[in-house]
């Protein structure tokens, strides 16, 4: 294609401008976009920069990570020192480096042997699960508002976390989960399959799945689940002290988790957030809208088929080894994406360090605040999600775009 | 750049939503689509852009088949703006601009100087740089406008497919616009834009293409297309025409037949 220029040039910058445009012209008719450097149109270099990410944004960004990394290591030493045992933070760092450091570099010696057991088997992997499930939450929180583009989506939209819960309280109910701490996950991770499965044939129509079907079918599906899990904490042939159990477990807790229970996380959540960050960019463009992202190439139903199955993933192993956790997915996105702004190249990494530090601290608090006893999880991550979060809406009402 | 319909159509649930079109895009020219609403003219672009497959006839890019190119091959041939330019999120118009890089960037690789260089002249283009670090959630209808036609630049394809970009716009923004997209005509874009003012289809595009119940009525200048009769049976009003002290025709539009002292 020969593209000649028919006006005669104005002035001396749209004469560049058009220039430049034509050359850029001839260089794509070549088809398969030879764009080298020689090719840059001599722009000056303060233009280019111009257009450049902001050098707020990025310090910004910096800013970000670092405190909330420090946070997230505060809240873990804090985590594993503080409870009915007190240990030193000082003690916990050693006994931590001295199992994760070869055998030698970190000398324990001075250290009892209860103070190792407390911190290493059972308060460590109860942070960890912890991290790993606030991490989870999150990462599955941003990716269905990204898919949904409504900033108050969260991770059990599409009855994910409902139908993890049923199967976690189908495997209380039947006495499966007393046999081996495997069921419980198992069912759960099955239950929260099928649920997306079902929700994502339902509304799946000609090879198309609109993402407001989807959310209506989800929250269609989550009240009959849900039904389900009442029905099974009232049923009169579920013994009593299992139908706690199960509202206990509804509710959300860390409780007596172990390294088991971060075995069963811990894949899952790395699974899961490696391919949310693959697929990041792609729901930026989904936020333009489906069409849009069709139109600058992405496509669109495999993205939603992988973006759903990883959030899945991400929601059924939290499910599998906390219970019904609310609000971090909710909240914690939409706080990064405050601070940050709603790329999700730097979206999901943040909210899933944020959510971690979220809820470690939150799980020190549920510990804490009404010792000996213990408030369950899910209620604390509601009781401060929630006002921070209408806090957040009042404060930045103007700012927090709706669909 | 060659983009055309073959006797394409679509059929979703047994209703013909575009039927028999075949039309083909003029190279390097602006092409006005326009017809009464629900005439087919998303439906039509949807086709052209390759964003609905064609349950009839077919799409040729390049003599092609659309179907035999991969989306992303197809992103960097053409460019699509929707009808709706709202975006709930509050990106900055770089960060929005810069999506049109989607379709040459691989997965993990990061804008080159390359891409930062389409971007700015994008923006330079539509004239949106001095929006650069605004957010998209705070422009108002012309900006975005002009925001989403900067990314379609951005993609550097030759064709560009624009769904009513002057709707909602008052009339200078809706000139500047026009204007835009005639220089990028000239300047060897093939552009079809889908519009509802018939006056400013007749002034600003190389050839019209009339929808009319899901089928191209007519296709080609102006004059042939805009005739009375056309106007009448699409549209059902009746047309009077002044000519104004540019030299330009005027076309007026009746429900019922005009009295002719009047004029």
């Amino acid at each position: 294609m020969k593209v000649t220029s028919r006006k005669p040039p104005v002035d001396e910058t749209t004469h560049d401008a058009m220039r430049d445009t034509n050359h850029n012209l001839t260089a794509h008719s070549a088809q398969v976009t030879p764009l080298l450097a020689d090719d840059v149109p001599r722009s000056p270099d303060l233009a280019v920069a111009a257009v450049r990410p902001a050098s707020i944004l990025i310090r910004r960004t910096l800013l970000y990570f670092f405190v909330v990394t420090s946070l997230l290591v505060v809240a873990v030493i804090a985590g594993i020192a503080v409870g009915s045992t007190q240990v030193a933070p000082g003690v916990v760092v050693r006994v931590l480096l001295s199992k994760i450091l070869p055998v030698g570099w970190v000398s324990i010696a001075g250290v009892s042997e209860p103070q190792q057991i407390v911190v290493w088997l059972i308060r460590t992997p109860r942070v960890i699960v912890a991290a790993l499930v606030g991490a989870a939450l999150a990462i599955a929180g941003a990716q269905m508002q990204g898919l949904f583009k409504n900033p108050l989506a969260s991770p059990d939209i599409v009855g994910t976390s409902a139908g993890g819960a049923l199967g976690a309280v189908l495997a209380l109910a039947t006495g499966l989960a007393a046999r081996s701490l495997f069921y419980l996950p198992l069912f759960s991770f099955v239950g929260a399959f099928i649920a997306l499965f079902g929700v994502y044939i339902i509304a799946s129509r000609h090879g198309r799945t609109p993402v407001a079907t989807l959310l209506l079918a989800g929250v269609a599906l989550t009240s009959l689940i849900g039904a389900a899990n009442s029905f099974l904490i009232t049923a009169t042939w579920v013994r009593f002290d299992v139908a706690q159990e199960i509202t206990f477990w509804l509710l959300g807790g860390l409780d007596n988790r172990t390294w088991e229970h971060v075995f069963v996380a811990l894949p899952c959540v790395i699974v899961g957030a490696c391919v949310s960050l693959i697929y990041t960019r792609d729901l930026d463009l989904l936020l333009a809208g489906e069409e849009v992202a069709a139109s600058l190439g992405v496509e669109v139903e495999r993205v939603k088929r992988i973006v759903l199955t990883s959030a899945a993933l991400l929601t059924g192993a939290s499910v599998a080894v906390s219970g019904g956790i609310g609000f971090v997915g909710l909240v914690v996105p939409h706080v990064v994406r405050l601070c940050l702004g709603p790329a999700h190249r730097r979206l999901i990494p943040a909210s899933a360090l944020t959510g971690a530090a979220f809820l470690v601290g939150a799980d020190l608090l549920a510990r804490t605040l009404l010792r000996p006893e213990e408030i369950r999880l899910g209620i604390i991550t509601a009781a401060f999600g929630a006002p921070f979060f209408i806090y957040l809406l009042l404060r930045h009402r103007r700012e927090v775009g709706y669909v | 750049m060659k983009l055309e319909l073959h006797e394409a159509g679509i059929q979703i649930d047994g209703c013909w939503l575009v039927r028999d079109a075949t039309i083909e895009l003029a190279a390097q020219s602006l092409t006005a689509l326009v017809g009464p609403n629900g005439s087919g003219k998303t439906t039509l672009m949807r086709l052209l852009g390759g964003l609905w497959s064609a349950s009839a006839g077919d799409v040729m890019l390049d003599d092609k088949s659309i179907r035999s190119y991969k989306r992303v091959d197809l992103a960097r041939r053409i460019a699509f703006t929707p009808q709706d330019t709202h975006l709930g999120f509050a990106f900055t118009v770089r960060d929005v601009v810069g999506m049109g890089r989607h379709p040459h960037l691989g997965r993990f690789e990061r804008e080159s100087e390359r891409d930062r260089a389409a971007i700015y002249h994008a923006m330079q283009r539509a004239d949106v740089l001095h929006l650069a670090e605004r957010l998209v959630t705070q422009l108002s209808g012309g900006e975005r406008q002009r925001v989403v036609i900067a990314r379609a630049l951005a993609t550097e394809a030759d064709a560009l497919l624009l769904d009513e970009p002057v709707a909602n716009l008052d009339i200078g923004h809706a000139l500047d616009i026009l204007e835009l997209c005639r220089e990028l005509a000239r300047e060897g874009k093939t552009i079809l834009i889908a519009l509802h003012d018939l006056n400013l289809a007749a002034r600003y595009a190389d050839e019209i293409v009339l929808m009319s119940q899901n089928r191209i009525l007519a296709a080609g200048a102006s004059a042939q297309v805009l005739s009375d009769d056309h106007i009448a049976r699409v549209f059902g009003v009746h047309t009077t025409r002044t000519h104004t002290p540019t030299g330009e025709t005027s076309l007026h539009f009746h429900r019922r037949p005009p009295s002719t002292q009047n004029l």
